[in-house]
């Protein structure tokens, strides 16, 4: 039997009515609290990570989002592009060990950042280095996704 | 194919705290950590603090000034998921540990522990007592974020009271800002959730001290509103609360010509009799207005009040209470007036202490556990479903 969505959230139900059956004798006190949480973004140069796109082409800021158009790049090439995009550090506070990763999924196109971790003071930028291999690339469109990870 | 650009970067955005455990409070935020925190309090105690955490993350997390802990993300990247770890600390001031538990109802907001966010903070993580756990909080804003409400459940262990189907699920006291003489009102809403119709005694605590109480009847699957008056006659900050859960803190100030009542020195004598005898407790009241005017003066006996008396007072002065009290039932009972404490009358030198325990709530056992469960299966659901398909 495949699982299903709709298979998991049956086998939730019963394990969570046993749970009440199991607990339900014993008295128990229990103390709600309800708070607010209030979300607001911003476009990626503004954000509390902001991100710029540089000079190149190829990475360019489209809507307010960090973008790279690939229409423009060769097949079977590689590129080094310097700088890619800065990193901008809206945080309020210095961050330290800011990690850059990129990760792609299937067959999509090898894309490395060029740095290595570094600290960023508050509101000051780094810029980064991307390379990008498109090798056997076929045309299509994939999901590349880029984490900036940093301590506070 | 025309697509303008074939690569779509989807951000995941991690800020990854390194300050470990701190206090619940900030040392030097220049407050003390009771007003620093907001409490879901109890009238024998508060059972939990929520407060910013100790970390830089802290500055996401506020307490405002209903003394409600309030999260305020601005400038989140969008089309992103963003984590931020330890923003918020729940810590249990209860004497007994406690089941922890932290459910969002703001779409595209999730909470984990510590900085873990493979935890779901939705699943209750117990807490010894004196201890505090840290809260990290995930935004995923591929679609329209805005923020929301969420829930912080803590459930402790109860081995002496009998069942209910009632409780009260919202409380609220406004204003929260009076100067002496003027009042506030209280509002508890009670749901029951059993099938017959049952009374509720809602108890109103000031300071953990229970000051009034009503008994109403709730039907089945029905909400009922309690409403309660209170005059405020000494300046200070009051914690109003219903049982458990804290309704708000009411700050009383003095006008700038003076006013209002101090009560101090409060005394009991004897402080040890026999059963059927009685004690008496005496508290010094002075004037801090430019008129006469009447303090009504509260006796509360294992932190319930149990007689008030009228004392009238000229400016400037000082003046006596005096309550005389009889006990028949062994023990001992903390005593005070007014929220000054005359100390512990013993009944015949029993060592058992009283049992001070109210409003306490039940049958919300199963709401606290499946909540947590199915929620977290649906989060989970659905981030993967967008990190498959985030194209755009």
């Amino acid at each position: 039997m495949r699982a299903t969505r709709r298979n998991v959230l049956v086998i939730l139900g019963v394990l969570t009515i046993a749970g009440g059956a199991l607990f339900g004798t014993g008295a128990f006190t229990t103390a709600e609290a309800d708070r607010s949480v209030s979300i607001e973004t911003a476009d990626d140069s503004d954000a509390v990570i902001g991100l710029e796109a540089g000079n190149s082409e190829w990475v360019t800021s489209e809507d307010g989002q960090l973008t790279i158009d690939a229409n423009k790049l060769n097949r079977n090439a590689t590129f080094d592009i310097e700088p890619a995009f800065t990193v901008e550090n809206n945080y309020g506070e210095d961050i330290s060990n800011v990690n850059i990763s990129v990760t792609t999924s299937g067959d999509a196109p090898s894309i490395t950042a060029n740095t290595s971790d570094f600290n960023l003071p508050a509101t000051e930028s780094q810029a980064v280095a991307l390379k990008i291999n498109t090798d056997d690339l076929s045309s299509d469109s994939y999901d590349v996704t880029l984490t900036v990870e940093a301590d506070t | 194919m025309t697509r303008s650009h074939l690569f779509v970067l989807a951000l995941v955005l991690i800020a990854a705290g390194v300050i470990g455990l701190g206090a619940a409070a900030s040392a030097d935020s220049g407050e003390s950590p009771e007003t620093a925190a907001a409490t879901v309090d109890a009238a024998n105690g508060s059972v939990v603090s929520l407060s910013p955490a100790s970390g830089s993350n802290g500055q996401y997390a506020d307490v405002n000034g209903n003394g409600e802990l309030a999260l305020t993300f601005e400038d989140l990247n969008e089309d992103a998921e963003t984590r931020v770890d330890g923003v918020f600390t729940v810590g249990v001031t209860a004497s007994e540990s406690a089941e922890i538990s932290v459910e969002s109802d703001a779409p595209g907001v999730s909470f984990y522990w510590g900085d873990d966010p493979s935890t779901d903070a939705g699943e209750p993580r117990t807490v010894q007592p004196g201890s505090d756990v840290r809260v990290g909080v995930y935004v995923d804003s591929f679609d329209d974020v805005d923020g929301g409400e969420f829930t912080v459940v803590a459930q402790t262990d109860e081995d002496d009271e009998d069942d209910s189907s009632t409780s009260i699920v919202d409380a609220d006291v406004s204003p929260t800002e009076i100067t002496v003489g003027e009042s506030a009102t209280a509002s508890a809403t009670i749901y029951n959730e059993g099938s017959t119709r049952e009374p509720h005694t809602v108890r109103l605590s000031v300071d953990g001290t229970v000051v009034d109480q009503r008994t109403v009847g709730v039907d089945p699957g029905d909400t009922r509103t309690v409403t309660f008056e209170r005059t405020f006659q000494q300046p200070g900050e009051f914690e109003v609360s219903f049982g458990w859960l804290t309704a708000g803190t009411v700050t009383v100030t003095e006008p700038a010509s003076g006013g209002g009542f101090e009560v101090s020195n409060a005394s009991l004598s004897p402080a040890a009799i026999q059963p059927g005898e009685t004690t008496t407790v005496t508290a010094d009241v002075t004037n801090d207005g430019a008129e006469t005017d009447t303090f009504v003066a509260e006796l509360s006996v294992g932190g319930v009040v149990v007689a008030e008396r009228a004392v009238e007072v000229a400016p400037g002065a000082t003046g006596q209470v005096t309550f005389e009290r009889s006990f028949d039932q062994r023990g001992q009972y903390d005593i005070a007036i007014s929220g000054s404490g005359a100390g512990t009358l013993a009944v015949e030198s029993e060592t058992a202490t009283s049992v001070r325990r109210y409003g306490s709530e039940y049958g919300w056992l199963l709401g606290a556990l499946t909540v947590p469960a199915l929620g977290g299966a649906f989060v989970a659901a659905r981030r993967r479903q967008r990190l498959v398909d985030g194209d755009r």
